[in-house]
């Protein structure tokens, strides 16, 4: 039990894993290529397992983003961090939609 | 004592005012046409659904949807008396109805999912209907397509969809059968992106709402039948599509040709797609009115919020196919995601979704609504009334706030590409009327060679006031003769013909020409249209005539007064700035509207087409007839 803690604890460390690569990836670090998107995907997803984590906190990721976006918006227009704060936005709401979707039908069951 | 509704009549005025609002966009007299579509059938519907009817041939397999629609739009013109009004009605229509059936819609999803909160239902809707009114205006106003009518008619028949759906009742198959045969010119050929882009998702929709959410069986069988009916209700234009397909002709080789989906599918998409393709764009829409503030920002929180409040299918079912139509929507989401949209292009027939940001927008706007209203709903259902009922009103007044520009008409106004503030607003100059008039009488002995020369088959008139008319050529369509106003319009010859005034090789011109059959000219003198235009549409880089000091000889009036000086030519016709020259010497062209290959089709179509609307009436009669008799 203590192990299991330790490692649920220590799954936390990914989240400023994934906001780094998010974060470097708007300073356009990455030449706005895919690999950011699948690496912080992946770490997501092993964070959402063990963390078990529910859709509305990555729906809250996305609103987040969604609102940065939209203040990237008001003064720069589609800029290339506008729409990138906007594929990021985009996956965080179609990852949110799966666990939505298993969250339904899952707790139907 | 008369019972005052107000659920309903709260609707009801936003719906009048909606329809009246267009009524101001234009003064009297004046009319917005141009562009691709070219809308001229709003200056003489009954004139043009005569000619398409005579076009048993290629131009007509593409077109001929549209008469069952000239012809309503001629009996309303009977009724309004002018162009201008008649314009006011169609994007009345389009207002008023598209709110209406988002409402509906929204109502009815909900109800059939929620058992109680009927005021907060209602509240939903509302604010919904709104909301996609805001959507629509984002685009499109400006020389409208003549399927722009699609932002009514998607939440239409998909509101008679799910009621046929809903209920199995065949009075909403019929009514759906109506309306396509009211406003055909969105079911035929020229329409088919908006209908593959809609209708298989909104069938997969409520094939999904059905089976997950209301459990209720799908009407596959009815369904059927009305295809079935559809078929031959639309086979007047139906089977002479199928004949000119199963002959190969150009139409097929556009849908399946390898080279047309690299050059016009692959090629555009490569280099349009970063541009066009904007996640911001959608997510904020509508950007063009007031986009870049704090209001953008309130729809698509709102819609989000959705997902965090409760856990519902609708919910998850509608932002399914809201992710879907943003993806296609953008085409650029992710370098993944372009390389997927870039290799749907070598599925027959997708190429008509290479202007990707156009094409899917309204479906899009649709399912945008359709979830933006659900988490509203979901959002308020738990406020006090008034509560809800408050900020229902702001986020109406707000997003009114922002389309005001839209809602005053200034999307009609927007300056034509590449001009200084010349808008497609006009008063039809009454000498052009004339000189069409006077070409109308012509007799059909030989083509017609319309100048200026553009680079697609544009054709541009100054109007009396107000702007000018840029789009496909007004002789053609109002005069109905076949002309050349421009160089595709050349076809095969395009290049000759350039080469030839290029060279100044006026004897090889000639003899182009008369291979073309042409044997009259018709001239617009207005130096306006020549000045006012320095670029598009007269050239376009990377065309054939990309450049106007390319072809010196045609470089202005002056050089086409001389041109047409150098040319066999008796002038048989002149007012104002137009004239019509005929080649002297010319021998008879008898021109035939009618390719003896697609005759046949288009004559069984159009026996099948009325054999069908007998047998609709005769069923709609004895079901009113049996129910008579049985009450």
């Amino acid at each position: 039990m203590k192990h299991r803690n330790k490692f649920i604890l220590s799954s936390l460390l990914l989240v400023p894993a994934i906001a780094g690569i998010l974060f470097m990836d708007l300073a356009g670090a990455f030449n706005y290529t895919d690999f950011p998107f699948l690496i912080a995907f992946v770490i997501y997803a092993v964070f959402v397992f063990i963390q078990r984590v529910q859709s509305k906190a990555t729906f809250s990721v996305a609103l987040l983003l969604l609102i940065y976006m939209g203040l990237s918006y008001i003064p720069a227009g589609a800029s290339p961090t506008t729409e990138r704060f906007g594929e990021w936005f985009y996956l965080f709401l179609v990852f949110g939609l799966i666990q939505y979707f298993i969250e339904i039908f899952h707790g139907k069951k | 004592m008369i019972r005052i509704n107000i659920k309903k009549i709260i609707p009801a005025l936003i719906l009048i005012l909606l329809f009246v609002i267009p009524f101001f966009w234009l003064k009297p007299g004046f009319v917005d046409l141009g562009g691709d579509g070219g809308r001229l059938y709003f200056i003489d519907p009954l004139f043009s659904a005569r000619h398409l009817i005579l076009q048993e041939n290629l131009f007509g397999v593409r077109q001929q949807s549209l008469v069952p629609y000239e012809y309503v739009l001629y009996l309303v013109k009977l009724i309004v008396g002018s162009p201008t009004y008649l314009i006011a009605v169609s994007n009345g229509l389009n207002l008023s109805l598209a709110f209406l059936f988002s409402f509906l819609i929204i109502r009815e999803l909900i109800s059939v999912t929620e058992s109680r909160s009927k005021r907060f239902r209602y509240i939903a809707a509302l604010t919904g209907g709104i909301i996609y009114v805001s959507f629509i205006s984002n685009t499109g106003w400006s020389q409208a397509l003549y399927t722009q009518n699609q932002i009514f008619l998607n939440p239409l028949i998909f509101y008679l969809l799910l009621r046929f759906c809903v209920t199995s009742s065949m009075t909403y198959g019929l009514a759906m059968l109506g309306v396509s045969l009211i406003f055909s010119e969105n079911f035929g050929f020229s329409a088919m992106p908006q209908l593959m882009s809609f209708f298989p998702l909104a069938l997969v929709f409520l094939y999904m709402f059905s089976h997950f959410i209301t459990h209720v069986a799908f009407p596959w069988k009815k369904l059927l039948y009305i295809a079935l009916m559809f078929i031959g209700l639309h086979a007047f234009h139906i089977f002479p599509l199928v004949a000119s397909l199963l002959n190969k002709t150009s139409i097929y080789g556009y849908v399946f040709n390898s080279t047309s989906i690299e050059s016009s599918g692959v090629h555009y998409f490569d280099a349009n797609h970063i541009a066009l393709g904007k996640v911001s764009w959608q997510l904020f829409t509508p950007s063009n009115w007031g986009g870049q503030n704090v209001l953008a920002l309130l729809v698509p929180i709102i819609t989000i919020l959705g997902f965090l409040l409760r856990r519902s299918k609708l919910v998850l079912l509608t932002g399914v196919f809201y992710a879907i139509t943003l993806f296609l929507d953008t085409a650029n989401i992710t370098q993944i995601g372009v390389r997927f949209y870039r290799s749907l292009f070598y599925i027959p027939g997708f190429l008509m979704f290479r202007s990707f940001n156009d094409r899917w927008y309204y479906v899009y706007a649709f399912f945008y609504m359709l979830l933006f209203s659900f988490s509203f709903y979901a959002l308020i259902k738990r406020w006090k009334i008034g509560l809800a009922v408050l900020s229902s009103v702001i986020i109406i007044c707000l997003v009114t706030y922002r389309i005001l520009p839209f809602l005053q008409g200034k999307a009609l106004y927007e300056p034509l590409y590449q001009t200084e503030n010349v808008t497609p607003v006009l008063r039809l100059d009454p000498d052009l009327m004339d000189a069409i008039e006077f070409t109308k009488n012509l007799p059909h002995d030989g083509k017609v060679l319309t100048v200026p020369l553009t680079f697609p088959y544009y054709q541009i008139a100054y109007g009396k006031e107000g702007g000018a008319y840029r789009g496909i050529s007004i002789v053609a369509n109002l005069a109905g003769h076949d002309d050349y106003a421009g160089f595709w319009a050349f076809g095969q010859y395009e290049k000759p013909v350039f080469n030839a005034l290029e060279r100044r090789e006026i004897a090889t011109f000639l003899s182009l020409l008369k291979r073309l059959e042409v044997k009259y000219v018709f001239r617009n003198s207005d130096p306006r249209i020549m000045d006012d235009f320095p670029g598009y549409p007269y050239v376009y880089p990377g065309m054939t005539y990309s450049s106007k000091d390319r072809l010196p000889i045609i470089l202005n009036q002056k050089a086409y007064d001389t041109l047409i000086a150098g040319l066999p030519v008796k002038k048989i016709y002149e007012k104002g700035f137009y004239s019509i020259y005929e080649f002297t010497g010319s021998p008879s062209y008898p021109q035939t509207t009618v390719d003896p290959k697609l005759h046949p089709f288009f004559l069984i179509g159009r026996i099948v087409s009325a054999a069908t609307v007998v047998l609709i009436m005769s069923f709609v009669c004895w079901n009113v007839l049996k129910k008579r008799h049985e009450t």
